[in-house]
């Protein structure tokens, strides 16, 4: 493959994106490209030029649900979501779903299962989010979907889970 | 049968896993809960750590592995999580094979035993359940006329995929059995924006105005799914008055004759009106 021409990219990206030809199938079929800065076509494009830097915090970063679509429609077995994927690990996820998503491991790594209201509490502390997310918050406990209390795993089965967050011997 | 309810069918959707037991039971299973099951990380730790994203769900894939012979995993996400990793796991993906290591060196235990990762959807649609289901649907839906929604996570990618990506039909079959009348609608694989809900609300009430339209025209007078992350997004983000979300555990639990009122009455949007619809 030719110097430049998405050899770097594939390497760390994981997915063969010389191959597009930019039938921007993946574009045609995804739900959140409305609301993306750069189209799924167009994020394959980059990541073939080397210019992947052009999507670090990009409004597709964050936006990006990861719902699979690109991928199973692609005639040459590229998965965009996957592409952004592997750039939300390279350069950080942005915006909210970032802050949600670090609040969410923290919380895998400290007790081996998610609770989902002490999830929620952190995020709206977190970001300062309005009163529209307090008042469905308040939906959900009436409707008794917010559990108070925490879900209980036992102490051996949670430092099991903890352990394969460091990965030791380079994993 | 073993089962891992996943953290959501303890919160959010725990009318998710109260009738998916209900449902079970009415069809002779009792559902035994996989012991010190963990959170299978859902979409969430391929954005920081791919290993993890893998490592997550494959430690309960091993537990379920030294407990029988499968495991039903109802949760969209959890199923997702589970059986993709296990499929990389036995491709020899490279991630996949980490994450197997991580796993051993940090429970002893070997995710690559052999187990099979079952959604409902999938069991219930065998051409056996299917009779059986129709055999014992003592309160069958009366050809209500109701919008099976897959969405993506059990659909995609190909490797997890439990019906054809384009054009499933196993759900509509279970709802045919138990007297109900899919109907034909254009949103069936569409995302429902996923985990946006908090971060990015306004985009995700777009998406689910799209689907709830598209289930609407088609006369349809509930959404039925089998993903918690469907059924709070389009639970919680339409616009009043809401066309119901049901989840398929409750639409098949009741035609077997469960009383639908506790896991009704979770609901965000009003469905006691569906439930006294049915025949
Ligand atoms: S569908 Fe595949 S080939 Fe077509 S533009 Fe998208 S990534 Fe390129
Ligand atoms: S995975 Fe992301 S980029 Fe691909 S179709 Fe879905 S939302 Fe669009």
């Amino acid at each position: 493959m030719p110097e430049g021409l998405g050899g770097e990219a594939q390497r760390w990206l994981d997915e063969p994106v010389s191959r597009c030809y930019g039938c921007r199938k993946c574009s045609g079929g995804c739900p959140m490209g409305e609301e993306f800065d750069w189209a799924p076509h167009l994020v394959v494009r980059l990541a073939q030029l080397g210019r992947e830097e052009a999507l670090r915090g990009s409004r597709t970063l964050q936006l990006c649900t990861g719902c699979g679509t690109c991928g199973e429609r692609c005639p040459n077995g590229i998965a965009a979501g996957a592409v952004v994927e592997a750039l939300r690990r390279r350069f950080g996820e942005p915006g909210g779903a970032g802050t949600l998503h670090r609040g969410f491991l923290a919380q895998v790594r400290r007790r081996g299962r998610i609770h989902e209201l002490g999830l929620a509490t952190r995020f709206a502390w977190e970001t300062r989010a309005g009163m529209d997310r307090a008042a469905l918050g308040m939906a959900l406990w009436r409707h008794g979907k917010l559990p108070l209390w925490p879900p209980r795993l036992g102490g051996p089965a949670r430092r099991e889970v903890a352990a394969m967050f460091r990965p030791r011997g380079g994993a | 049968m073993n089962w891992y309810p996943g953290c959501s069918l303890e919160g959010t959707a725990r009318e998710y896993g109260a009738s998916m037991r209900e449902a079970c039971r009415l069809l002779g299973h009792e559902l035994t809960e996989l012991p010190d099951w963990s959170c299978c990380g859902a979409g969430v730790a391929g954005g920081t750590d791919a290993v993890l994203s893998r490592a997550l769900p494959l430690r309960n894939v091993a537990l379920a592995a030294a407990r029988g012979e499968e495991l039903l995993v109802p949760c969209a996400a959890c199923y997702n999580r589970l059986r993709r990793a296990q499929v990389e796991l036995a491709e020899g993906q490279p991630q996949a094979a980490a994450a197997g290591r991580r796993v051993e060196r940090s429970t002893g235990r070997s995710p690559g035993a052999p187990v099979r990762i079952l959604h409902p959807l999938q069991w219930w649609s065998e051409p056996e359940v299917l009779a059986e289901l129709g055999r014992r649907a003592v309160r069958p839906w009366g050809r209500l006329p109701l919008a099976a929604y897959y969405g993506c996570l059990l659909l995609r990618p190909a490797a997890v995929a439990l019906d054809d990506p384009e054009q499933p039909r196993r759900m509509e079959a279970i709802l045919t059995a138990v007297g109900a009348r899919p109907v034909a609608w254009p949103g069936r694989t569409e995302c429902c924006g996923a985990g946006l809900g908090l971060a990015a609300p306004e985009a995700v009430k777009r998406r689910v105005r799209q689907l709830a339209e598209a289930a609407r025209a088609a006369g349809a007078r509930a959404l039925v799914t089998a993903c918690p992350m469907c059924q709070g997004n389009l639970d919680a983000y339409q616009e009043a008055p809401g066309l119901p979300v049901l989840f398929l555990s409750e639409v098949v639990a009741g035609a077997l004759g469960a009383d639908l009122k506790p896991f009704l009455r979770r609901h965000l949007i009003d469905s006691a009106e569906v439930a006294d619809l049915a025949g």
